[in-house]
């Protein structure tokens, strides 16, 4: 009697916690911390640099190849998770990748200084009208930022005294 | 009396069975993400901590409170786990309040930088190791992102079934296993110098969220109400960035409410710090030689300014951290060793 009893209740829970919830069956035990499917979308506004097209979110390794030899590069691990973030620097910008899965992605571009300019022709120091005509989603806002949010990147254009000081590419990740 | 045990007996046997699954099926976080161990082991030593520190890996990685004892006699405990978020914390003290009172609680700012839950899998490893109570169904409704269901916070199996598939034989170990820290402090001996380190981007806005200064006034005031000194901390690292915008507005606040603030990157100097020889992962987080640089500067702060007893006279207490400091130096020494035999500290001990 009792055999049967333990038997019957241990299948129940068996049962129940296998088969009675159908809250996490998809996701992710290991708690990657962004995202994505790794499928890069083209935008309307991306870095380019010597031809190669830096898209947000795309694999980081064919990018990173095109573009050539980085002058310096650093990595901080994730707290407790996947990988490492890096950043590799180049001259007058930035590009920081993240990992997910064992394989890196592009996640910003950073423009660090006047030598290199965007695809539309503003870089560090331009004006606020070059911006705005630049950009015609700009036209809507008053600064001191501007943030064009797109299908997968945000370009974000910070100004100061009415002049660029920051041009931000983000990968939008959540 | 058999019609009672023909109830009783089943609904013992169904409970004990779903513990026991349970318990099986939670990640034990052993070969990996470990730190998602920390926040549960703090029972086994509540109780008897005059200081306690609640914060992120800025915390738990920099400061020893195996030094702090050794130095000063302080007792402390450290309540942090990876990105632990500023209501994480919030609820982790009130969770503690339960087992001690402590006179000081020293709280990390960087977590201010989050008005929004962020991740599932963060969240999972300040909240799964709490004891159930209010505070932890309170956290969890607090943290939960979009996808998430509390229920599975009360019953983890009902998130973790599916590992099924992926059991090892550690998983089997119900148990515990050995202790990962140190009153919280997880210890790494290995070194990996700053180098490079980027230049962080200006941001759009760095008004910190309203979310995040509720919290900080509710701790504020969840330590007021317990007669606690309450203490801000900006641990020592150079990456992610701390900005000083971000500074002026926990120095603002303090002055405002009369709280001490101590900005450690500010100190560097006096806590000897060198981010060549004192960081294992280039600058994030101190190593063994930058917790105890911060510690032994730290405790004589706290000394100074609070009336903390030093308990290495106390025969009991002593014995108590005797062994925790027995324990310290001996991973210590089994960390050197694996640095040594394999070049790269691989596992903690």
């Amino acid at each position: 009697m009792i055999r049967r009893i333990v038997l019957t209740m241990f299948s129940l829970v068996l049962v129940l916690s296998i088969a009675g919830c159908s809250s996490g069956d998809s996701k992710d035990h290991s708690g990657s911390q962004i995202q994505n499917t790794g499928e890069a979308q083209a935008d309307k506004y991306e870095f380019v640099y010597k031809g190669t097209t830096i898209t947000m979110k795309a694999k980081a390794g064919p990018i990173l190849e095109a573009i050539g030899e980085h002058n310096a590069y650093y990595e901080a691990p994730s707290c407790a998770f996947e990988g490492l973030d890096k950043t590799y620097s180049y001259s007058g910008f930035d590009v920081v990748t993240y990992t997910l899965n064992g394989v890196d992605y592009i996640n910003s571009v950073v423009l660090m200084d006047d030598t290199i300019s965007t695809p539309e022709g503003i870089a560090i120091g331009s004006n606020v009208e070059a911006i705005k005509s630049a950009y015609e989603e700009a036209s809507a806002y008053s600064g001191p930022s501007y943030t064009i949010e797109q299908k997968d990147t945000i370009l974000l254009i910070l100004t100061d005294n009415a002049v660029a000081t920051s041009i931000q590419y983000i990968a939008i990740t959540e | 009396m058999k019609r009672i045990l023909r109830i009783i007996l089943p609904l013992f046997l169904f409970a004990s069975s779903f513990w026991v699954l349970q318990c099986i099926v939670v990640p034990k976080y052993v070969s990996e993400n470990v730190e998602g161990r920390l926040v549960a082991e703090y029972y086994d030593s509540a109780g008897g901590n005059e200081v306690m520190f609640l914060g992120d890996c800025e915390v738990y990685s920099n400061f020893s409170t195996v030094r702090l004892w050794v130095e000063y006699g302080i007792t402390s405990y450290i309540r942090g786990s990876p990105q632990q978020l500023i209501w994480h914390s919030y609820y982790l003290l009130e969770d503690a309040l339960r087992y001690e009172t402590p006179k000081v609680v020293v709280f990390n700012v960087l977590a201010m930088k989050y008005g929004k839950p962020q991740n599932e899998a963060y969240n999972r490893l300040a909240i799964d190791g709490m004891r159930f109570s209010k505070s932890k169904i309170e956290s969890a409704i607090n943290s939960m992102t979009d996808e998430e269901e509390l229920v599975t916070y009360i019953f983890p199996i009902l998130r973790f079934h599916s590992r099924w598939s992926e059991l090892c034989f550690e998983d089997l170990n119900i148990f515990g296993t050995q202790r990962l820290s140190h009153n919280g402090y997880v210890m790494r001996v290995d070194t990996k110098p700053a180098m490079n380190v980027p230049t962080p981007p200006p941001l759009a806005d760095y008004s910190f969220e309203d979310k995040a200064w509720e919290y900080l006034d509710k701790m504020a005031e969840l330590c007021i109400s317990n007669g606690i000194e309450f203490v801000l901390v900006k641990s020592p690292s150079i990456h992610p960035a701390w900005y000083p915008e971000w500074d002026t507005q926990i120095k603002e606040y303090a002055d405002k409410n009369g709280i001490m603030y101590v900005n450690t990157l500010e100190f560097q100097r006096e806590t000897g710090i060198d981010y060549e020889k004192d960081t294992y992962d280039a600058g994030m987080h101190l190593n063994l030689s930058g917790a105890e640089k911060l510690s032994v500067w730290f405790g004589a702060l706290l000394k100074e300014h609070f009336d903390l007893h030093d308990y290495r006279y106390s025969q009991e207490v002593a014995k108590v951290w005797h062994d925790k400091w027995a324990y310290y130096t001996w991973m210590k020494a089994v960390q050197e060793k694996i640095l040594l035999d394999d070049g790269t500290l691989n596992r903690y001990y």
